[in-house]
């Protein structure tokens, strides 16, 4: 019985965590291939006051 | 002493408009009412949940009623007029928190009255510790929603929203707000409570007109 | 770039680690018996839950007091996490409070201040979503970010308070007992969720530049 509640939290937490970082890492290799993949200017822009 | 009068001055407009058609204090205590008849009659009226009937009440009329008050520049196109009056914009916050309190100074003792007819509270013989304990809560109210209505000026949607950030916020003056009625109505010491709450007032007095400032101020 | 990819590796090393420890290696509890081992799988979460918080509290005065975007983007991207570890605290103390003391949910300090952390999360990404990306926006988020994050204890007291200066809390939760073994699948569960948030949180910058810097090449463009 303690087997099914754990395997749910530890799923749980290592399904959420997979997708998100999944689909984090697919969105950057996407605007990667978009704009670049060191988008840095010459000039680290600061916001003025 | 010059910003004093200007903060009156806007206050005073806010009031007088109000005064004219009462529509946001209406709306606001027949609100409030309902609140109370709905909570009380489904939950019961206790020495432990009377008081916080009241405060839940007094805070969703808040964030109901606010909105229209602060925001009522704005739909005349006439904030920026008021943004351009030379000197500290500072004024404007304490302008419009000192109207808003008042406001919700009138709607706690129209729900104290209520509410001792309602739940069987003795409230005569206790008013000044009741009125004090209003006083306390409607401080932080207007302070922390001038403020957050500020903020979210530019925001979309943000009727919405300030009830959303709002809530969290008022959560610990709601609570403390909760003991203080309670020892005012002859429940237990809530010397701890008061000085809950005033420490918010104060902290919150002391920084809302300067964030005021930063977010009104041209980026 | 080569150090986020270290990172990212060091991460899945040390959570395999610990999840071995914390199912395999450690003992079940006098108590709970083997239920205990959803602590390995609870605990880290709420850590990086309040450890996103105070990232947002800092780089949120940082970037008032700077103006660097580089202090917004983090702020934004903490915040992220947040929402996402303070869920995953919550659905896990949830599966964790059934079986072993009966109900889904109690009402003491600590849990509620998570839920209420929660929202607050979900109300500064809805301030950030709503409002037009500009630095105006920025500074309204650092604001709500600032005063967001501040209230956190001042509500964890205040629900404590209110509680227990009136009764005592009818659900005690027992401190466990925790024998060495039970420690390091802790701290090693603690340390890997840590090197996740951090792998995670430079990704999720990174992203947030990127996005930055299209926008503003397509308005150069224009």
């Amino acid at each position: 019985m303690p087997v099914l509640w754990i395997a749910l939290a530890y799923g749980i937490v290592s399904m959420v965590l997979l997708v998100y970082t999944a689909r984090l890492r697919r969105r950057v290799r996407e605007l990667e291939t978009a704009v670049g993949p060191q988008p840095r200017p010459l000039v680290q822009p600061a916001h003025p006051r | 002493m010059n910003g004093i009068i200007r903060a009156a001055a806007l206050a005073r407009k806010d009031l007088l408009l109000e005064w004219r058609g009462r529509e946001i204090l209406t709306a606001m205590a027949t609100f409030a009412l309902l609140v109370l008849l709905l909570l009380g009659f489904t939950i019961g009226a206790t020495p432990s949940t009377s008081p916080t009937m009241l405060w839940i009440a007094l805070g969703l009329a808040t964030m109901l009623g606010m909105p229209r008050l602060i925001y009522s520049e704005v739909e005349q196109g006439a904030f920026e007029t008021l943004l351009l009056y030379p000197g500290s914009r500072e004024h404007l916050f304490w302008g419009k928190s000192a109207a808003l309190a008042s406001l919700l100074a009138v709607l706690w003792c129209v729900l104290l009255v209520i509410a001792g007819l309602f739940f069987n509270l003795d409230i005569w013989s206790r008013l000044p510790a009741l009125i004090g304990a209003g006083v306390l809560g409607v401080v932080g109210l207007s302070a922390t929603g001038t403020l957050y209505a500020a903020l979210l000026l530019h925001v979309r949607g943000r009727e919405l929203l300030l009830p959303v950030l709002l809530l969290p916020i008022m959560l610990p003056l709601v609570l403390a707000g909760v003991r203080v009625t309670e020892a005012a109505l002859g429940g237990n010491n809530g010397g701890m409570w008061v000085a809950v709450i005033g420490l918010f007032d104060i902290l919150f007095l002391l920084l809302a007109p300067l964030l005021f400032e930063a977010i009104t101020e041209e980026t | 770039m080569i150090l986020r990819t270290l990172l990212g590796v060091l991460a899945i090393v040390l959570l395999v680690t610990g999840a071995y420890f914390g199912l395999v290696v450690s003992p079940p509890d006098a108590f709970q018996g083997d239920y205990v081992r959803i602590m390995y799988a609870h605990v880290p979460n709420a850590w990086v839950a309040y450890l996103s918080i105070a990232t947002v509290f800092v780089t949120s005065v940082l970037y008032l007091w700077k103006r660097r975007a580089i202090y917004d983007h983090v702020a934004h991207s903490a915040a992220e996490l947040g929402v996402l570890f303070t869920g995953l605290a919550l659905a896990t103390g949830m599966i964790w409070g059934k079986p072993v003391w009966g109900t889904w949910w109690t009402w003491d300090a600590r849990l509620v201040t998570t839920a209420i952390l929660f929202l607050i999360y979900i109300g500064y990404l809805l301030v950030r979503a709503l409002s037009e990306d500009s630095e105006r926006g920025a500074k309204v988020a650092a604001i709500v970010g600032i005063i967001g994050s501040l209230d956190v204890p001042v509500i964890h007291y205040s629900v404590l308070w209110f509680r227990t200066l009136h009764q005592p809390a009818s659900i005690v939760r027992g401190d466990i007992k925790m024998a060495p073994p039970m420690l390091m699948a802790l701290m090693t569960s603690l340390l890997a969720f840590t090197v996740l948030f951090i792998y995670l949180l430079t990704l999720r910058v990174h992203l947030q530049q990127l996005h930055t810097a299209r926008t503003e090449s397509l308005a150069h463009e224009v």
